[in-house]
């Protein structure tokens, strides 16, 4: 239980999460100045280079991301844990559970739009997956769109816009508490001032998905199909979906039949 | 005052008071990052750009200078051909995936062959014997029995792909892929020991001292034949024959040593060479760098000839067409003028030529120095329509000699390691050559795959035994080779009339005695004799081509009875050569009074009978008296 050991100071994991959103999305803003989706590693390497301090802005905006995730996920674990999704209204709870792969997506966009080795790399895998969609590639253009530019629009504009509603229906606030800002602004700045956001060289084989998706990765070297490994995060984003209405033996069990497996996969690519 | 900092200290908010410390810092760290990489960056061309994107090798190479318009860093940029990061700032991130040697053919469809480049270039040459090496790879495998016959589609590509190669494989893997023009280059010495780098190999123009490291070693389409003398110099070692030098064995009077150590002779080079003519002045772009078919061997790919030079009749020239961009790149590149051009066999436009209207042709040095040629046409005379001799090529008249090679030895040691050039690595095995007796001398004639009669030299002659429990193979085998030796003088006509050794029989003693010919075989002096056939015309050697062989019995004897009559008839404009079968009528009517050629077969009993090839005598036909298994012989 994360609740009585909870400093009385410090925000909790939802003020957090929330507390990130300021920090990614006027960094998000400073980048888009200089980023250009006709040339995306070129305009990455200026940025980081070239732009003053703009290094410091694209390690804010991508360590502030990460964080985001981070307490997003921790957020939805520890709802869970006091079994609050008993006592929010069902569709309150649905659109939490909506908002963490809308955060996966943002990052992965985000990471797609760096147009380095790895990004390249992951956008033919992410193509050919979705490819295998049985509508006709929709999912595939919605998503990823034709160009670097469309997939810009993608995590600038639609994307992001869907996650403030979404944040926004879910906390019923309007703004985070200083501490919530503080707190993950001044942890994403010190990251960026002392470690730079990756771009991986020209040439470089790429190897791993980001890491949030390396148990994903791991997974799919693992099945014979490139469907299966989807099935049970599904299977988990239904259930919690649905985790109102079933009784907590469901949770516990589909919690170690599915995290507990993708926290050893991770484990396993890490390595790789 | 103390109590006043105490209780606003108590007023103020902790962890905001950390968190606003730490921003600080963290804002005071990146402002050290920002100063120093300003520092880094100051005054460097950062804003460069090439073909409208981001060019930041420049940032650090801006001073390179060597390299001709064509390939300015100005216009290129450096990872057009290096590869790399050019967008990155970070030296090892600008490094990575960098092309140390661009051209290398693994990569050179990023580098060189890329699309707005030499794409089809590279596509050509990938394809080429100097990549595939099909020719040499089929010959080998047939000398080890590996193989039916001398051709198979086989390239080092595919022998790279053997995981337990043959003794074949891993014989060419050892020794003959040295040259394979894919071979990783490691270092950017450039010396006749050089080998592989793909396009490099050959397009690196010699540098100056390589003391400066902004000096790019220039790249050029003025190749010098030093470029091809590293490779070209062994088996037909046509490098060298061309240059006046004959490789001697060890032990032997030599007068230099060649780059490698091996001694050799001075002799007196090819009249080409002399001229100052480089390997290129002859040599066409097509035939050299492929041209977009899959040759078996080197003569399928060789389209120059002899009389694209020394025409026999008027050559017509035409402009060049819309399907010669390359050519037309080439005498762009070069600076020169486009004109007419006539061309090969093949059609490649000869670029280089100009037919003037005496007949004789212009040549224009593509080599690395500006130089022009006259060359006079083939001379309309008896020597050169001479009844009987359509199907000779040139070099067979006006070769001086070629390497007649019989005694180098190959041997293989299980317990020793060597460098395999295709998986470039040491593995275990080593394949020792030891070279034996060179010799030299007029190269023997054959007839070619294309029915041409040239000449021929003996070609990987072989004692080996690919197993423990296999029988030894053992055999000789025989070249089509153009030895470089051209000389304006031909042979004479007794150099193959009355001549053995040319004929195929081997070393030995070939006399007129009484009215027969008598060969009588020397003894062998290497481990292989010289005899591609013998006077039945029973082929004892193999052909390293699918359709060469040696002469028949039938055209030895027409060789011989010709050869009969050369000690008078020494001359092609001799009336007995405007109908020699009208001559031999006469002789045997007894018309020919002057002719003192024996008629009857000689009664001296010192004459070995079992020597006899040919009788020639007064009858009505020649019949053969030896071994022979055919009857009548019959003049041509």
């Amino acid at each position: 239980m994360l609740r009585p050991t909870w400093p009385a100071w410090l925000p909790s994991t939802g003020s957090l999460t929330l507390g990130c959103l300021p920090v990614v999305l006027v960094s998000g803003g400073l980048l888009a100045i200089h980023f250009d989706p006709a040339a995306p590693l070129a305009s990455v390497e200026a940025i980081e280079e070239v732009v003053p301090f703009g290094f410091l802005v694209r390690g804010l905006h991508y360590f502030a991301s990460h964080l985001l995730l981070i307490l997003a996920v921790a957020h939805t674990a520890a709802r869970l844990s006091a079994r609050d999704y008993r006592r929010v209204p069902p569709a309150a709870w649905g659109v939490a559970v909506l908002v963490l792969p809308l955060v996966v997506w943002l990052i992965l966009s985000g990471f797609l739009l760096r147009g380095d080795p790895e990004a390249i790399g992951a956008a033919e895998v992410a193509r050919h997956l979705l490819g295998l969609l049985p509508d006709g590639g929709h999912t595939r253009s919605c998503l990823l769109g034709t160009n670097a530019a469309a997939l810009y629009a993608q995590h600038a504009a639609t994307a992001t816009v869907l996650l403030l509603v979404l944040i926004l229906a879910h906390a019923r606030i309007g703004w985070p508490t200083a501490h919530a800002v503080a707190l993950p602004t001044t942890a994403a700045l010190c990251l960026a001032a002392i470690a730079s956001a990756p771009i991986v060289p020209q040439g470089t084989d790429p190897v791993h998905a980001p890491w949030y998706l390396l148990g994903l990765q791991e997974a799919l070297h693992r099945t014979p199909h490139p469907a299966w490994p989807f099935l049970p995060p599904l299977v988990l984003l239904a259930g919690l979906l649905v985790l109102p209405r079933v009784t907590d033996r469901w949770l516990h069990a589909a919690l170690v039949l599915v995290v507990g497996p993708y926290l050893i996969l991770t484990a396993l690519g890490w390595m790789r | 005052m103390i109590d006043s900092l105490v209780a606003l200290g108590r007023r103020l908010d902790t962890p905001l008071v950390i968190c606003l410390a730490a921003a600080w810092l963290a804002i005071a760290a990146a402002v050290w990052r920002e100063t120093a990489r300003d520092q880094q960056w100051r005054d460097r061309p950062l804003a460069a750009q090439v073909n409208g994107r981001p060019e930041r090798c420049l940032a650090c190479h801006a001073d390179v200078t060597g390299l001709a318009p064509a390939h300015d860093p100005e216009a290129l940029g450096c990872s057009s051909c290096h590869l790399g990061d050019p967008f990155a700032f970070d030296e090892d991130r600008a490094h990575a995936g960098m092309e140390r040697f661009p051209g290398d053919l693994a990569t050179a469809t990023e580098s060189c062959g890329q699309a707005a480049c030499h794409s089809e270039a590279v596509h050509h040459v990938t394809g080429s014997l100097m990549n595939t090496g099909r020719g040499m790879i089929s010959v080998d495998r047939f000398c080890f029995g590996e193989q039916a016959g001398p051709d198979s589609a086989l390239t080092f590509a595919d022998l790279a792909r053997e995981k337990a190669p043959t003794p074949a494989a891993d014989h060419l893997r050892r020794l003959c892929a040295s040259c394979h023009l894919a071979t990783r280059r490691d270092d950017h010495a450039l010396d006749r020991f050089t080998r592989g780098g793909g396009c490099a190999a050959c397009h690196l123009a010699e540098p100056a001292p390589y003391r400066d490291p902004n000096r790019h070693r220039r790249l050029t389409v003025a190749v010098d034949s030093e470029r091809c003398f590293g490779c070209h110099s062994r088996s037909g070692r046509i490098a060298l024959s061309y240059h006046g030098l004959a490789e001697v064995a060890p032990g032997q009077p030599f007068d230099v040593q060649l780059y490698d150590g091996r001694p050799a002779r001075r002799v007196e080079p090819d009249v080409h060479a002399a001229a100052g003519m480089g390997c290129i002045d002859c040599h066409t772009r097509a035939e050299v760098m492929g041209d977009g078919l899959d040759h078996d061997h080197k003569e399928e790919a060789i389209e120059i000839a002899c009389i694209d030079c020394h025409p026999t009749t008027p050559t017509v020239a035409a402009p060049l067409t819309e399907d010669d961009a390359i050519t037309r790149r080439l005498v762009a590149l070069r600076g020169w003028e486009e004109q007419s051009v006539s061309r090969t066999r093949k059609g490649t436009p000869l670029y280089f030529l100009t037919m003037e209207t005496d007949g004789r042709v212009t040549v224009r040095s593509r080599g690395p120095e500006e130089r022009r040629w006259i060359a006079g046409p083939t001379p309309d005379d008896p020597d050169h329509s001479l009844a009987g001799h359509e199907r000779l090529a040139c070099q067979a008249c006006h070769s001086r000699r070629a390497p007649l090679c019989t005694g180098c030895h190959t041997s293989y040691a299980p317990d020793e390691t060597q460098w395999d050039h295709l998986a470039g690595r040491e593995r275990p095995g080593r394949w020792r050559e030891k070279p034996g007796p060179i010799e030299y001398g007029p190269p023997l004639l054959g007839v070619a795959d294309d029915g041409r009669i040239f000449p021929f030299i003996p070609g990987m002659p072989l004692r080996v035994q690919t197993g423990p429990d296999l029988p030894w193979l053992e055999d000789s085998y025989f070249a089509p080779l153009a030895p470089h030796t051209t000389t304006r003088a031909a042979r004479p006509c007794s150099a193959c009339h009355r001549d053995g050794a040319t004929l195929g029989l081997g070393p030995g003693a070939l006399d007129y005695v009484g009215a027969a010919w008598h060969f009588t075989p020397a003894p062998a002096t290497g481990d292989f004799d010289l005899r591609w056939t013998k006077p039945d015309g029973h082929a004892v050697g193999r052909a390293t081509r699918p359709a060469a062989r040696p002469f028949t019995a039938v055209e030895i004897d027409a060789t011989l009875t010709v050869g009969a009559c050369v000690p008078c008839h020494k001359q092609a404009d001799d009336p007995l050569y405007e109908s020699f079968r009208g001559g031999l009528d006469r002789w045997r009517e007894g018309a020919a009074r002057r002719c003192d050629l024996p008629a009857t077969e000689t009664s001296d009993p010192g004459v070995d009978k079992s020597t006899i090839i040919i009788e020639i005598t007064n009858q009505a036909s020649i019949t053969q008296q030896n071994k022979r298994t055919s009857g009548e012989f019959r003049i041509p």
